[in-house]
């Protein structure tokens, strides 16, 4: 009926053509301008060159509206009017791209939604899009796995809201969903090296990126979108500002990575007790011979004599266990060891260098364009065997069909080849699990270890290293002998077709399309002492699908003069299929050949901790209806409310449904007050109040009972194969239902002193219920796990942007510019399952800390182990060593930083640009394996290092609570106590202040292009993570916060020896044809 | 008001809307399919298999005892280091284990067995399937009663029922123990049953349900020798199974879980064997348990050439590589005490709660031998094991509940309960048993020049009886008896940690800590249970005592 009514309105008298051009005040033609006639909807918009033709009666007034410039009325006086539209700086009608790609102009948005600009992003040395966006947005959390190239990147926006179910936000490319997953086919203890799927999309071909943040901009997404929206737009993706005339834009990078890696201490070897010995730990004898146990040498086995005061010893080949290890290598065992540091970890990385290439077409007519890109990565890693490899296409096009159909659609493909040496989990005495790690061997080696002076391979292959028995993998043999690998070649893009129903409404089919293939493979030669030392090789195939339809009918139309209304309605359907299949083989025939016939042994299973079944299955459906419905008032109110309703297949089906509303006001009192705006100290206000829900579905397969086959249980001595069937230890829960999360925000958008100062300050409430918490049973139930509905989250958060145009003279060319950002969040754990005292997030191993979800503590917190209190001061036993207590969920730390802030400088001035990004983090509790085992090791120097020839008494109680007063050597006291000892020592604060992006460009001139084929030239220097300090970490660590050894997922502030970050810099050549 | 062609043309977008909707649903039927509930990666409860529940059964028992290749942490690891019998790193009582150790057996138990046991059971009596029912009544009593022994009190009548009790109490430890005598009686009258079919993979008796049936009777003797403290009857309850006849007196109804060499896919050796040498030695043997075997009697241990395997024959003299040969032997050890190494001929082992880190020290450590754990037999090689291709490669055993045990434990109940039969008899029994049994163990993989003689055999056992006639009283006759039984249980963790409790014998080397606290007398609750269960609080300290356990406080360390 109201449609009707409207319907109405419309009138179509003949009327005489008026044509004209329209430009700005320095003659550029504009496109796209609104031309309307006054008190009706007849309307229309320039074309390309700026001409437009509109009907229109003489003596109507025709009303020009612009983004960014003021509206101009002209009377109809003749048949040709052309008009000169001038900027409007007060009304900054930006617009953005909002959800399911709908534009809007910024000022009608009740929420906040910050956009990354193609400046912010191409070029930079990180190929990976995820750590390209670090500090951009506020409350955009990121954080890299490891330190190789190609590694997975954790995103957290706005914190969590799910407690073990996924926080990482939806990835949407070109208005259809994209799968930003990590298939991690290992927990993280075991190797856990697949990148993130985000890493298939070249940067350099990305035109902008809009995060949504809060629900209530994310709501026409589902519950897919409740983690926040990552809404990216690619060059080929976005036509409409694509020009006629044919442009090529070419660049070119080159950079160099240079591992940060610990300050070593120089001083004292390995040893224990000050008594040299080849022993893991550097807790030996000094180098210098005026010290006490350099003096000791002597007294040592090995030790042969002295030369110019240096100690020569006895080679530690000599020593090995196995002398068949040292076939070959006979005259380096005879030869006499210098006992010196040695820099072998320095050596140890390499250089990484980065070439990245990326080529852009654009070009096309009034009715047809089209884009093309092309980008090439090539990473070398610091770490040997690091090498990722990335090719990306795209093309795409747009074509008006008649005056009412427009196809496009876009085309994407891309091959990945990424490769590394393995990283598990390291606690500092090797790996603990069934995988090799390439930092967690070498970050630790003695300063008297002759890495690259003594052999890493045997004859026959095995792995041979300096301790007697041979009881460490030769980091050199890791980077030879094992290899992850992950290969993939993706499709992704879309086809849109719309209808324009007539002006005012319009009715869009999308198909989205995302699908790759990843070809994963983990081996290791035989010989190895990491894992099985017969050799393993396992592939895995995995593919994954997105489909995903959409019909989409949006209707925009003013009402009257001050009112307009804007509807979407929408549906849609997602399917995710995702299939791996996989094979095991160990024990290697001929050494070095890893292929699959060179194995004895195959298997479908894992043999690794974590391993089950190579194989798994699974499928995803969810339908959608949507609706959004924006009332606008004036320029200067605006009412939005909107609705989502979604179907899963995920749950049984009396809880697959749920509808989840959301609404927005906005408001602009500079436009709504007349005056306000005129005065030199406010130029623009808005406040906007959004309110969201969203909901979470489960993943797949949890609310029903299932038995476990397993075909190979146990082998028996006649060769017979046993089989075994035995119920699931997972109870299901046909019960389940989705998840809620609802989330306030309210916030004031603000341009202050003639538009000098840009403030937007946000702050926003989120409530997670119902979470589905995989909520782990005692045993004795009979079942260890069940998914439940329980727990409450609660997120408080403030976000502040702001932007400052510090000098700006148009005379001389100069400008400087300040932006950053601001960031805090508290969550709140308010409330668990019933009898449930805390939830793990992240598996406990060899005893040491996770993060826990603890009702009452913000989400997250480390829980371990601490030294037992005897009238609150630490206890030591009768040896003088702190007592451990038996608990291992004590409050350890908060890894959730305070507050996270970044500030960029821009300086132009003619061609040059300079520009400096700082990050800043406050608090944030990391457990550090790496900072423990170096300082615990003795290879790196604690900040008030003790001097190891005393002996020291720990700060603390006996037993019967008398001081302590038992002498330790300073071995026991680093290695035994504060290195290996009770978890509370390993924990750090995380502030760390960073100079994250530093570059100096300079553009050609116009002029100096002119008789060359170039539109524009451009070089660029530039850096990134160029220096940071982690300010209350021992400072010779220098040790990276900005990692996560725990993988994609919810851990946090967790470090097994991941590896230490890159600085990256380089040059930059940019050219258009 | 509409205008006929503005209507027209709207009708129009209309259809065109619709047939563009019906294009989308009729190229997505699969897309919009909401009834993908089942999971592909596993089978329906409905597709079970009575064998392959059975398989399973008889494998969480297994895992129990000894963990897997991947967590050594089964019961017989945990009741063989507080004993002294291989190496416990303590230092203290308190700290030697972190409650998630123990979360394996609690889970190869509950949520494991028993639910199989629980869904197997009314379909195997549907199909007539009694020996099916009686084995997993045997096992269910043996794998209930050993989680009695460890942690006191445990859950039972509410376990294993899922969302009817998601958080089970506990009941007491007798109370268990009266359910165990119970099933163990109604699996005897099972498998007197005619079954339709024996299961198709039995792993220790290969359906013989004569040799279930003893050891059946066997278990309840056990019960009635672990009760005895508490139990004034015990003894009649003994001597009527004594006379009754139907329980283990031979070596071949000895109930055995046996391993193959079998490294990959899955590695079915001997859970302890890949992690000592896959990858080099992992574990220390105890130096006292070694000194028991090759010095202390002044003559040989028949069986120590099984048990140990040593890589060297000399033992180091770097500080080093063993940081205990420069020290003194701790004040609070008592003159025949042994500390750090009894000779020098190789037995590199450790004392008792030496938690020192592993030092550099060529991993050249005695290693396990042939017997039980499918080594090498010590040949006086001294070689070091390079790789897993030694000795039986890990098809060994595990040695559950032997006839010699039985002999031991009857020796012990004659001697001080009165059970009828000659203690002194029952010792030479066991001990013969156990010598006979190590040695025919894979006698093929063995040096016939340092295979003990049967004359060295009749000394060792006339040394022993020797020492027996010639003991004082009582209690020193039972510490001879104690002390060959712990030598005849090498591998078998459980009635070493029981009997310890019951009779406080035999004296054991004291912790490098002159103070490591309270002994276990039962052992923390495992994590998963105390964090998960909202019923049950963590035990305070490891100082309560099992209900058959009234042995004062501090009576054994």
């Amino acid at each position: 009926m109201g449609l009707s009514l409207l319907l109405c309105l419309v009138s179509n008298a003949q009327q005489t053509q008026v044509s004209g051009n329209v430009s700005d005040v320095n003659g550029v033609p504009l496109s796209g301008v609104n031309v309307l006639v006054e008190g009706t909807t007849n309307g229309t918009q320039t074309d390309f060159d700026g001409n437009f033709a509109i009907e229109a009666e003489m003596g109507q007034n025709l009303i020009f509206t612009y983004i960014g410039f003021k509206t101009e009325t002209v009377q109809v006086n003749g048949s040709r009017i052309d008009l000169q539209m001038a900027e409007d700086t007060q009304q900054l009608q930006e617009v953005v791209v909002t959800a399911q790609g709908i534009q809007r102009e910024q000022r009608s948005l009740g929420y906040s939604v910050s956009k990354v600009d193609t400046e912010q992003i191409e070029d930079r040395p990180e190929g990976d899009l995820g750590r390209v966006l670090r500090g951009k947005a506020a409350g955009v959390n990121i954080t890299a796995t490891n330190g190789v190239s190609g590694s997975a990147t954790n995103i957290v926006i706005r914190g969590y809201t799910s407690l073990t179910g996924s926080n990482q936000p939806l990835f949407v490319v070109n208005g259809v969903p994209f799968d930003g997953a990590s298939n991690q086919q290992n927990s993280f203890f075991d190797s856990q090296t697949e990148s993130s799927r985000f890493l298939d999309i070249d940067p350099n071909t990305i035109e902008s990126i809009n995060v949504l943040k809060g629900l209530s901009a994310s709501v026409l997404y589902g519950e897919k979108g409740r983690n926040g929206v990552i809404l990216i737009t690619t060059k080929n993706g976005a036509n409409e500002g694509a020009n006629k005339k044919t442009e090529v834009t070419v660049s070119t990078s080159t950079f160099f990575t240079d591992a940060i890696l610990p300050k070593y201490q120089d001083r004292f070897g390995g040893g224990f007790h000050q008594n040299f010995g080849f022993f893991f730990s550097n807790h030996g004898a000094s180098f210098n011979t005026g010290d006490l146990s350099n003096a000791t040498l002597e007294g040592n086995g090995l030790f042969i004599r002295r030369e110019g005061g240096t100690a020569l010893l006895q080679n530690p080949l000599l020593r090995l266990n196995d002398q068949t290890l040292i076939t070959g290598y006979e005259d380096i065992a005879n030869s006499e060891y210098p006992y010196k540091p040695y820099n072998s970890v320095d050596q140890f990385f390499r250089q990484g260098s980065v070439i990245s290439t990326s080529i852009g077409l654009r070009g096309g007519s009034d009715k047809v364009n089209y884009a093309m890109n092309y980008g090439l990565l090539e990473d070398k890693g610091f770490t040997p065997g690091n090498k990722l490899l990335r090719n990306t296409f795209g093309i795409s096009g747009r074509a008006i069909l008649s005056n009412k159909i427009t196809a496009s659609g876009n085309l994407n493909f891309s091959r990945t080849d990424y490769k590394t040496p393995p990283v598990a989990a390291s606690t500092g005495s090797g790996t603990i699990s069934s995988g090799g790690s390439v930092f967690g061997d070498v970050l630790y080696t003695p300063r008297s270890v002759d890495l690259f002076g003594l052999p890493f391979q045997a004859l026959d292959g095995r792995s041979v290293y300096y301790r007697s028995g041979n009881d460490i993998q030769n980091p050199r043999w890791t980077v030879a002998n094992a290899k992850a690998r992950q290969q993939t070649d993706r499709v992704f893009g879309n086809f849109n077709l719309s209808l324009a129903l007539n002006e005012w409404m319009n009715l869009t089919y999308r198909l989205g399309l995302d699908t790759y293939s990843e070809f994963n493979t983990y081996g290791q030669n035989r010989g190895g002492v990491d894992g099985d030392p017969t050799g393993i090789y396992r592939t895995i195939t995995a593919r994954n699908t997105i489909w995903d339809h959409s019909a989409i009918l949006t209707f925009d139309k003013n009402i009257t003069e001050d009112l307009n209304l804007k509807v979407i309605a929408g549906a849609t359907s997602r399917r995710d299929e995702y299939r791996q299949d996989g094979v095991e083989s160990t024990n290697q025939i001929v050494f070095g050949v890893m292929e699959h016939f060179n194995f004895v042994n195959s298997s479908t299973a894992s043999s690794f901790f974590s391993g089950t079944n190579l194989a798994s299955t699974s499928e995803v459906n969810t339908i959608g209806v949507y609706s959004d419905i924006t009332l606008g008032y004036k320029d200067f109110l605006y009412l939005n409310g909107a609705v989502r309703n979604d179907w899963t297949s995920t749950l049984e089906r009396d809880n697959q449904t749920i509808v989840y509303p959301g609404g927005s006001v906005s408001f602009i009192p500079t436009t709504a007050i007349e005056g306000l705006s005129n005065s030199d100290v406010l130029s623009y206000m808005k406040l906007r109040l959004g309110y969201g829900t969203s909901a979470g579905f489960p993943l797949p397969y949890g609310t029903r009972n299932t038995l476990g086959l397993n075909s190979r249980l146990f082998v028996d001595r006649e060769g017979n194969v046993i089989s075994s069937n035995s119920i699931s230890n997972r109870l299901g829960n046909p019960d389940l239902k989705p998840e809620t999360v609802s989330e306030f925000e309210l916030g004031m958008d603000t341009r202050l002193f003639n538009n000098r100062l840009g403030l937007n300050v946000s702050v926003f409430k989120r409530n997670s219920k119902d979470l589905i918490t995989d909520q782990n049973l005692d045993p004795s139930s009979g079942y260890t796990v069940t998914r439940v509905n329980a727990g409450e989250l609660e997120t408080k958060g403030i976000e502040v942007d702001f932007d400052v145009n510090l000098i700006e003279s148009l005379s001389s060319g100069f400008k400087w510019t300040i932006q950053g950002n601001f960031y805090a969040d508290e969550s709140l754990v308010v409330k668990l399952p019933d009898g449930t005292d805390r939830i793990a997030l992240t598996p406990t191993i060899a005893g040491r800390p996770a993060n826990f979800a603890v009702e009452g503590l913000p989400i997250g917190v480390i829980l371990g182990d601490k030294v037992l209190r005897t009238n609150r001061e630490l206890t030591v036993d009768n040896n003088g060593d702190y007592i451990i207590g038996s608990s291992t969920t004590e409050y350890l730390g908060d890894p959730n930083p305070d507050w996270t802030a970044s500030l960029d400088n821009g300086i132009n001035y003619r061609g040059l640009s300079f520009n400096m990004s700082w990050q800043y983090r406050h608090g944030g509790d990391i457990y550090s394996q790496t900072a423990a085992a170096l300082v615990g090791r003795g290879v790196v120097d604690a900040d008030r290092p003790l001097d190891r020839e005393k002996t020291y008494v720990l700060p603390g109680v006996k037993q019967d609570g008398s001081p302590n007063d038992i002498q330790l050597t300073t071995t026991r006291i680093y290695f035994n106590n504060l290195g290996f000892g009770s978890n509370e020592f390993s924990i750090y604060d995380g502030s760390t202040i960073r100079l994250s992006e530093v570059s100096l460009g300079y553009s050609l001139p116009k002029k100096f292009l002119e008789k060359t084929p170039f539109g524009n030239l451009s070089f660029t220097l530039s850096g990134s993570n160029l220096w940071f300090k982690a300010l209350n970490m021992p400072h010779n660590v220098n040790f990276d916060t900005n990692t996560l050894s725990t993988g994609v997922g919810n851990g946090q502030g967790i470090d097994f020896i991941s590896g230490p970050s890159a600085r990256r810099y380089g040059l930059t050549v940019k050219a258009t044809f | 008001m509409i205008e006929n062609m503005n209507y027209y043309n709207f009708r129009n977008y209309i259809q065109r809307l619709s047939c563009m909707l019906g294009l989308v649903l009729l190229f997505s039927c699969e897309t919009t399919e909401l009834e993908l509930l089942d999971d592909p990666n596993a089978v329906a409860p409905a597709q079970s298999d009575i064998d392959y529940f059975l398989n399973n059964i008889q494998n969480a028992f297994k895992v129990q005892l000894e963990g897997t290749p991947l967590n050594t942490l089964g019961l017989n690891e945990f009741g063989m280091e507080v004993t002294r019998i291989t190496h416990m790193f303590g230092p203290t009582y308190q700290n030697a284990y972190a409650t998630s150790d123990l979360n394996q057996v609690w889970r190869s138990v509950y949520s494991n067995a028993l639910p199989d046991i629980r869904t197997m059971t009314p379909l195997a009596e549907e199909q007539g399937l009694y020996t099916h029912v009686a084995i997993a009544k045997v096992l269910e009593a043996y794998m209930m009663t050993n989680m009695v022994d460890f942690f006191g009190d445990v859950p039972y009548s509410e376990a294993a029922k899922g969302t009817e009790f998601p958080n089970p109490n506990v009941d007491s430890g007798a109370d268990v123990y009266n359910v165990v005598l119970n099933l163990l009686d109604e699996a005897i009258a099972d498998f007197n049953k005619d079954e339709v079919s024996k299961p198709a993979s039995d792993l220790f008796y290969d359906a013989d349900e004569g040799k279930w049936i003893k050891l059946a009777n066997t278990l309840k003797l056990k019960i009635y020798v672990q009760t005895r403290l508490v139990d004034g009857e015990a003894a009649s309850k003994i001597n009527a199974i004594v006379n009754g006849g139907n329980y283990i007196t031979s070596s071949s109804d000895d109930f055995v879980a046996q391993y193959s060499s079998v490294d990959n896919n899955p590695d079915s050796r001997h859970p302890e064997f890949g992690p000592n040498f896959d990858n080099g030695t992992a574990e220390y043997m105890n130096t006292n348990f070694m000194y028991w075997l090759v010095e202390e009697k002044g003559i040989e241990d028949p069986r120590w050439r099984y048990y140990f395997y040593r890589q060297t024959l000399q033992n180091t003299t770097d500080v080093n590589e063993q940081s205990c040969i420069t020290k003194f032997k701790p004040e609070h050890y008592g003159p025949n005490d042994v500390f750090c190494n009894f000779s020098d001929a190789g037995f590199w082992g450790r004392d008792h709660g030496n938690a020192d880190g592993i030092p550099p020290d060529r991993g050249v450590r005695t290693a396990f031998g042939q017997y039980p754990v499918g080594g090498r037999f010590d040949d006086n090689s001294g070689q070091t094991i390079i790789d897993r291709n030694i000795g039986l490669q890990g098809a060994g055993i595990s040695p559950i509940m032997l006839a010699s045990f039985v002999d031991f434990m009857l020796a012990e109940s004659a001697l001080i309960i009165g059970v009828s039969g000659n203690p002194r008899n029952y010792l030479e029994n066991g001990v013969r048993k156990s010598i006979s049994k190590v040695m025919n163990f894979s006698p093929d993989n063995t040096d016939p020049d340092f295979v003990p003689s049967e004359q060295d055999v009749e000394d060792y056992v006339a040394t022993v009886l020797n020492a027996y006639d010639n003991a004082g009283n009582q209690e020193e006759q039972l510490e001879i008896i104690i002390k060959e039984y712990f030598i005849a249980l090498w591998g078998n963790g459980i009635e070493a940690y029981n009997t310890y409790r019951r009779t406080g014998m035999p004296r054991l080397q004291p912790t490098i800590l002159a103070d490591p606290g309270p002994f276990i007398r039962t052992f923390f609750y495992p994590a998963v249970f105390a964090d998960q269960n909202s019923n049950v609080d963590q035990k305070t300290d490891v100082t309560q005592q099992v209900f058959w356990d009234n042995n004062p406080a501090n009576f054994i360390n």
